[in-house]
């Protein structure tokens, strides 16, 4: 088998296949430019700070943020968790979160609350599913100061973000950090308009960039603690980080093709929207009913075509779900089992103790491959 | 004039209204003197009141730049 053949379904992991413009960009960059934007005042290093100048401005365009000064590049979703919570949140400062947290949100938060810092409490899924703004207010303390969720589950696809919950908060003087790791490349959102106050993106998911590319993008201008020390390419005589944005927030050498990469994944994305929905609505459906009709199938999440990215967690009864994934895996099918860096999500759709074997699919998946994927799960029920 | 900026993502944003405006510029090393560099900034022999005036428009699709550079002679 070649790689090549592989039917791959692990995409709310890494999107392995990429527009072609994407890898063009890749190549382009680092064969034509190779440098460093920040770095020097040549014409390669101009190149690579103009560069980035696009880079940014394509993604602030995109979420709708007011400014490119706004958008700061990590390397990953996770890294611009740590950095926006570790800046923002004071002692004594308490904290909302949905139950589906990844651990990349999860794990920073509670970490601050073992050290003293902070407190945070768990939202039940229903505020999210059916906002109650009665219910909201059993949870907002005289100290809540965020509210995270993501733009929608890693484990079950359903979409958690309404405008109207953040309505909700901004009402209550409560800020919203909304993680957009799965769905920012599917579901479009506008910083302004809906009065997102921070939100953090990765790029190598549904947005098709590469691996090692993340992000954070803010509403005003970001006055916070920066996470990294180091050189940043301007104001080189200051012993510490110059207050300037977004410089002061990405010390070290950016991982510019990984940027520039991103920038032409965003781009198809505006430019084909409409139809990657379409197909992995299609796509998702006829999974999701062919897996239905099979005995002994347990699905998990909402099946919601509209309110879910192409998204299905399953078990087989009375088969542990790491070893459907490695027989799928033997039939040159990849999915993920176990559960995926997401205890608070497992611990709320009750797989805590099991796990699921989730599927991810995206617009370059093909038919053929589900209807693969179907018998082979049927030859294995089987035995 | 040399327009000096802070942060280099402003050296940019300031090169894209020059070149939205049809006025010609250079990217050139900051006079190092100055303590306000960041490497690159822009220079251009266009009107100088032309090119505050856009820099600090409210109107970019961008943040303004008001405040966020000098201008050296």
């Amino acid at each position: 088998m070649k790689f090549n053949e592989v039917i791959y379904f692990d995409n709310a992991a890494t999107t392995r296949k990429k527009p072609n413009a994407v890898y063009d960009a890749f190549n382009n960059y680092i064969k034509e430019i190779g440098t460093s934007p920040g770095r020097g005042s040549h014409l390669l290093a101009v190149e690579a700070s103009r560069c980035l100048y696009k880079s940014r401005k394509v993604v602030s365009n995109y979420f709708g943020c007011p400014s490119t000064n706004n958008v700061i590049f990590t390397k990953n979703a996770t890294e611009a968790s740590n950095l926006f919570l570790r800046g923002f949140l004071k002692e004594g400062d308490h904290v909302l979160i949905s139950p589906m947290e990844h651990n990349a949100i999860f794990r920073p938060i509670h970490r601050l609350k073992e050290e003293g810092r902070i407190d945070y409490d768990i939202l039940p899924i229903e505020i999210f599913k059916d906002l109650n703004a009665n219910n909201l207010d059993l949870y907002i303390k005289k100290n809540t100061k965020l509210c995270i969720f993501s733009l929608a589950s890693n484990v079950t696809g359903e979409i958690l973000y309404s405008s109207r919950i953040i309505e909700d908060l901004n009402s209550r003087d409560v800020k919203v950090l909304l993680d957009t790791a799965q769905g920012a490349g599917r579901v479009s959102l506008n910083m302004v308009d809906d009065n997102i106050d921070f939100l953090i993106f990765t790029g190598h998911k549904d947005l098709y960039g590469l691996p090692g590319i993340g992000g954070l993008c803010s509403l005003k201008e970001l006055d916070i603690e920066p996470l990294v020390q180091g050189g940043t390419g301007v104001h080189s005589e200051t012993f510490t980080n110059p207050d300037i944005v977004p410089e002061k927030y990405e010390a070290g050498t950016l991982n510019m093709p990984s940027i520039w990469s991103l920038k032409a994944g965003i781009e198809y994305i505006e430019k084909n929207k409409k139809e990657i929905i379409d197909k992995e609505k299609e796509l998702y459906l006829i999974c999701l009913e062919e897996l239905k009709k099979l005995p002994n199938i347990i699905l998990y999440g909402n099946g919601n075509v509209d309110k879910n990215l192409p998204i299905i967690s399953f078990n087989v009864d009375g088969i542990d779900c790491q070893k459907v994934s490695y027989y799928l895996s033997e039939n040159n099918i990849c999915v993920r089992s176990g559960h995926h860096c997401n205890i608070l999500a497992h611990t709320n759709l009750g797989t805590k103790n099991t796990g699921v074997v989730r599927i991810s699919l995206d617009y370059h998946n093909l038919f053929e491959e589900i209807e693969k994927f179907i018998n082979v799960i049927k030859k294995l029920i089987k035995g | 004039m040399y327009y000096i900026f802070y942060s280099t993502n402003d050296v940019f944003k300031g090169e894209e209204i020059l070149n939205d405006n049809n006025i010609d510029y250079k990217i050139l090393p900051t006079p190092v003197k100055d303590n306000v560099y960041c490497g690159v900034c822009l220079w251009s022999d266009a009107d100088v009141d032309v090119i505050k005036r856009l820099f600090d428009s409210d109107k970019l699709g961008d943040a303004s730049l008001r405040n966020k550079y000098e201008i050296l002679e």
